[in-house]
This record gives structure tokens, sequence and C-alpha cells, in this order.
């Protein structure tokens, strides 16, 4: 116990704890992910599977209120996904059945000369109360920030329900494929 | 006397200035890598906690339930680098051995371990409180609601089985525990580990992904081949490799027996007198009791030795140990030997049956004549073990030797001493003038070694030339 180790201790710990707070306060290591459907999805037997994000905000504490920007990170931090809504389509379609961590995701799509005019969902939580909480929080923004770009283009992750994203926009993606 | 120990060195002539030189380059080192090693230490209860936070962990830390809900999964990142920690302190890491010696390593170990139970505590009431509060539930709600999901039974047992332990450790702490009940009791860390692995994994997504999840992946798995490689396939593999087995039985007393080894091809695992193994006698009612005794005499390349006094029952079946028993062993762990050394001055202080190791450390440690002094410290005369044997190391060596007989006195202000009653007012520093700058080293039970410590702490020897060796479990 030299006071030498007790200094590079100290140094180096409060060093790294520093760094990451930065990182962290930068909008973590998320670097979008560019398009998105190539590491977006992998289907098996008719289930779309979420991939775990490398990019995920790691709180699952649900935003204080809906249409505002949760937890401070705004929707640059995370990650984007890109939605590629086919041209000219309309009609109702819905998606394949999205299952990530904690329950599954199904998207049924309304759309008008190649925007996206409605949203409905079917969302199974688990019966897990701390699941619920946070999809009825996240759904409203996550759908807002979708009919804001109702014609395609990137949709950012909703902080602290990115399992619930990322499976809502798998399964928004494919109904989007069938109008196609 | 056996005739096993290897020759008496040389009386040396002067003092060759490579030793010195070597001793105290052999200090500085060592004192880096101590360094070094407790900024790893530090480093590896940070890291996990700069990983979340460099993952945006504080993001949702703007409500209430936001901030409980941090506060319990820093806790639970603490408490995980913590037991990673302890694993390591008590995987018998060569290099951590080599750095601070096996035996501080599992004191270490046993204070990290006091400390660790407080974090996965705080961790699972932080975060049922904060589920609670988001959930808007009552706590045995949210608990139930908790208990139907993932791995969380799981996580309950593990806390569970700590909260044994932590309670087993306290009661065999306070001796009213025999030592095998503990460590069956403490066996159960491992489950706990064990059972406390997968949620973190599964439940929370602090784990789940990202560079925390390769992160953790990888400090399990390194942690788990540390504890396979060197608590049980290294000791297992040299054990078949040496066969060793006993080859005498001496009894220095009634109650004390010197047992001689012998085993193939010794110098592989590069011994020094001083060092201590864990030895597992096969013989019937025997081979049950792992024991760590220290070597009683400087290892030879065939022959092994250890000097031990049945203090318990375990020991006292040692006295009946036959020539040709089979021998397990861990070991040599620990750096009460010439490896400590960082001066060209020592004293060696043995109480007890803690004259043993000062035997053998003084047989192989290298000293210009009149440098070196050994105080032998016994309660009645037939406790000066082996006493024949280090007057001649001493006369050989050039070595002044006091020996201190006598029940232990207490000083003016009815303190207790070290030295017996009959020498009220002496210290270290009246038997050993130069003991400030001097390697002090110490073998006795705690107590009395500890007033040891306290004398040469009070003569200005620095800590780091003090090596006290603790009969840890």
């Amino acid at each position: 116990m030299s006071t030498r180790a007790n200094v590079a201790s100290a140094i180096a710990s409060i060093g790294v704890l520093f760094i990451g707070w930065q990182i962290g306060a930068q909008g973590g290591t998320a670097v979008a992910v560019p398009g998105g459907t190539a590491s977006r999805t992998t289907t098996t037997g008719g289930t779309t599977t979420a991939p775990r994000t490398t990019t995920a905000p790691k709180t699952t504490t649900a935003p204080a209120a809906p249409g505002g920007a949760p937890g401070g990170r705004g929707g640059s931090g995370g990650v984007t996904v890109t939605l590629k809504v086919p041209a000219g389509a309309s009609g109702t379609f819905t998606g394949q059945a999205a299952t990530h961590r904690w329950g599954t995701v199904e998207v049924t799509v309304t759309l008008a000369s190649g925007k996206i005019t409605g949203l409905t969902e079917a969302v199974d939580d688990g019966g897990d109360n701390h699941s619920a909480r946070i999809n009825s929080q996240a759904v409203p923004v996550l759908k807002q920030k979708i009919l804001a770009a109702s014609g395609g283009g990137a949709v950012s992750t909703v902080s602290g329900a990115t399992y619930t994203t990322q499976a809502y926009l798998t399964s928004l993606q494919s109904a989007l494929d069938q109008a196609g | 006397m056996t005739t096993t120990v290897r020759p008496v060195p040389q009386p040396l002539v002067g003092w060759p200035d490579h030793d010195a030189a070597r001793y105290r380059a052999q200090g500085v080192r060592r004192a880096w890598a101590r360094d070094a090693l407790q900024v790893a230490c530090w480093l590896s209860i940070a890291a996990p906690v700069a990983l979340w936070l460099g993952e945006g962990g504080l993001a949702g830390a703007g409500s209430l339930a936001g901030v409980l809900k941090a506060a319990g999964i820093v806790s639970g990142l603490v408490a995980t680098g913590s037991m990673v920690l302890m694993l390591w302190l008590t995987a018998r890491v060569p290099w951590i051995d080599r750095t601070i010696g096996q035996d501080r390593a599992t004191a270490l170990h046993a204070r990290l371990g006091q400390l660790t139970f407080g974090g996965p505590l705080s961790h699972a009431l932080y975060l049922l409180a904060a589920y609670a509060l988001a959930d808007r539930l009552n706590a045995v709600a949210e608990f139930w609601s908790l208990w139907q999901f993932g791995d969380f039974a799981l996580a309950v047992v593990a806390l569970l089985l700590l909260a044994t332990v932590a309670v087993s450790s306290v009661v065999a702490a306070r001796r009213a525990l025999p030592f095998e009940a503990w460590k069956a009791i403490h066996l159960a860390t491992y489950a706990a580990v064990l059972t406390g692995l997968p949620h973190q994994f599964s439940m929370g997504d602090v784990f789940a992904a990202g560079p925390a999840q390769w992160y953790w992946l990888a400090v399990w798995a390194l942690t788990l081949f540390a504890m396979l490689s060197f608590r049980v396939f290294r000791p297992l593999f040299n054990s078949l490799d040496h066969a060793v087995i006993v080859s005498a039985v001496e009894h220095e007393t009634p109650d004390t027996v010197t047992i001689t080894m012998t085993g193939r091809r010794l110098d592989d695992l590069d011994a020094a007198a001083g060092q201590y193994f864990h030895w597992r006698f096969l013989a019937p009612g025997l081979w049950w009791h792992q024991h760590p005794l220290s070597l009683s005499a400087s290892p030879t390349g065939s022959t092994l030795r250890v000097t031990v006094r049945a203090l318990g029952r375990g020991t006292a079946a040692l006295l009946g140990v036959r020539p040709g028993t089979r021998v397990l062993f861990e070991g040599p762990y620990g750096i009460f030997s010439d490896a400590a050394r960082t001066a060209p001055d020592v004293v060696l202080v043995g109480i007890g049956i803690g004259i043993t190791p000062i035997r053998a450390v003084l047989e192989e440690t290298r000293f210009a004549p009149g440098r070196a002094t050994v105080i032998l410290r016994a309660s009645r005369p037939e406790e000066l073990y082996l006493v024949r044997e280090i007057e001649d190391l001493c006369r050989a060596k050039g070595a002044r030797l006091y020996t201190l007989v006598g029940p232990r006195g207490r000083d003016a202000a009815g303190r207790e001493r070290w030295v017996p009653a009959q020498y009220p007012g002496v210290h270290l520093w009246d038997l050993c003038p130069a003991v400030a700058s001097s390697d002090v080293y110490v073998c006795g039970p705690d107590a009395a070694a500890d007033l040891v410590v306290a004398d040469a702490v009070a003569a200005g020897t620095p800590a780091d030339k003090i090596h006290h060796e603790r009969f840890a479990w």
C-alpha cells in the first residue's frame, strides 16, 4: 500500500470512469448503423427475431413522457433503422410477429399511396409488469417517430426500449415488404 | 536429527556486493509488481462501471426510479467485479503468489469477502425499489412479478447462498465453527457464483449485448481457466508427477514431529525454504484433511521436510503418519523465503512452532557474518523446536542467536508483550540495533507475531521490509 500505488490506483480508476462517462454522455458507443436492413433481421420459421443490438442505450427505464426526447439522449444517439416504404403502395398489411427478449410484437400498417397513415400493433409482454410499462410508454413515442418518417427513412431507437423498438420495426418492415 | 538436510552452506567471507545489490533489486522489482497488482485490482472494479457508463448507463437517471436503478446496477457491477477479484486472489495464480504471497492474497480475499456481501444485497434492494417505483407496485407484488421472470429465482438462490456463507464466515472467524464445516459451507460460494451468473446475462440488459457482454464473457472464461489450471490441474499433475511419499517421521517432542518426504525431480517445483504447501496424507483418517505446513528445511532435489505440532484434532492425527504414505500436495506457496529479502541485514523471529520456517529461511538466505539476528521465542524450553539445528546454522553462517523462554509478559501499562516476563523492558531494537534497516521475518501465532510486528514498526522498519507469515486458511 505505497503512496505510489494508491495514487496510481486512484488515477487509473477515476480516469477509466471519466472516459466511460464521457463516451456515455456523447451518446454511447452508438454508431448509427447505416441502412439497417442487412444487420437487422433474421427470419426463422415465420417469426422474425430482432438481433441483439451492439449499440443499445442501456437503460430500460421508459421515457418520461410520450413524445419527449427520452432520457435526454434524443434520437440521434441511438441506433437508427431505415424503413423502406414501397412507392405508391396502398392498403393494410400485417407483418410477421417479431419476437424479442421480453415479448412479441406484430404490426399492422395502413398505407396510402406510399405513405404510412396508420399503425396498429399486437404487443405481447409475456405477462410481465415491467415490460408492459416500458411498452406502454415506448410504443406511442415510436409510432410518432414512424409517422414523422411516413415516406420511409431513418427511425431511431426509443431509448430504454431497444428491444421493443427493434422488434416493432422488424415487424413493420415485413408488413411494408408485403405491400411492395 | 534427519540426515536429509542439504549440506550447510559455507560461511561467507565478507559480504559479496552482488548479493546486496541482488536483494535491493529484488525488493524494488517486487515493490513495482505489488503496486501494479494493486492498480490492477482497482481497475478490475472500475472497468465494468466505466463500460456501463460508456454505454450510456446514466441516461435513465433522471427520475428517482432511474437513480435507484443506476445505484442497483453499480452495486451489482461492483459486487460482481469484487467477486471475480476474490476468485483470482484465491486461485493460486503464480504471479500473485510471487508478488504478495498466497497467504496475504488469501487474507485479502477474506477481507474483500466481508465487504462484498453488501454489494449483492444492495443490488437486490435498490433494483427491487426501482422497479416497484416504476411499476407503481408494492415491494412484495414487484418481487412476485420479477419471480416469474427469467433467471430471477436463481439469482435469489445465489443471494441466499451468499448470505449463508457470510454468516458462517463470521461465525468461523469467532472460532465457533470447525474449520472443515466452514470449508464445506464455503464451497457454497461456487454454487452462489454459478447460480448468480445466468441472471447477469439474461435479465438486465447491461451484459446482454455489446462490449460489456464480451468483457464479462472473457472475464468469466479467464477466471474459470485460472481456477481450474492453478487450483485443480497443476496440483494434481504435480502430485502425480513427483510421486511424493513419507520417508521418515521423527518426534521432536511428544506433540511435534518432523516429517521428511521424498519424491522425483523436486527441483522442478522451484520451492524455497520457508514456503508452505498444502499437504494431504493418503492414509486412513488423514486423507480428507489438508494441512498448510511450511518447509522446515531447504528443499533438495529429492526431499521436502516439514515440522508439525499437534494443535488440533486434524494435526494430532499427523503424529501417527507412517513412512511410505503417499502424499498429495499443492504448492509451494508464499514469499516467506529468500524471495522477500530487500536488504543486507536480516532479523528472523520465530515463535513456538513458527520457529520451523524460520529455521528453513535461516538455512537458505544469504548474509555476511554478523549481519543476521535470530530470535526464538517459546513458553517452555522443549518448545524451542529444531533449536540444535538452528544453533549449528547460526554458528556456521555467523548469525546472533537469542532464545527467549518463559510465559509471555506484560509491559508497565499492562499490555501483552511478545517477550517473556523476565525481560520486561526488552524490545526488538535491543536485540538487533539495525532492525530499522533490516528485513524482519516473523512467524508464529498471530497474536504474538502482531506484537513483534508492532515492535518492528515502532523501531522504524518500513512495512515492505516486514515479512510476516500468517497462518491463513
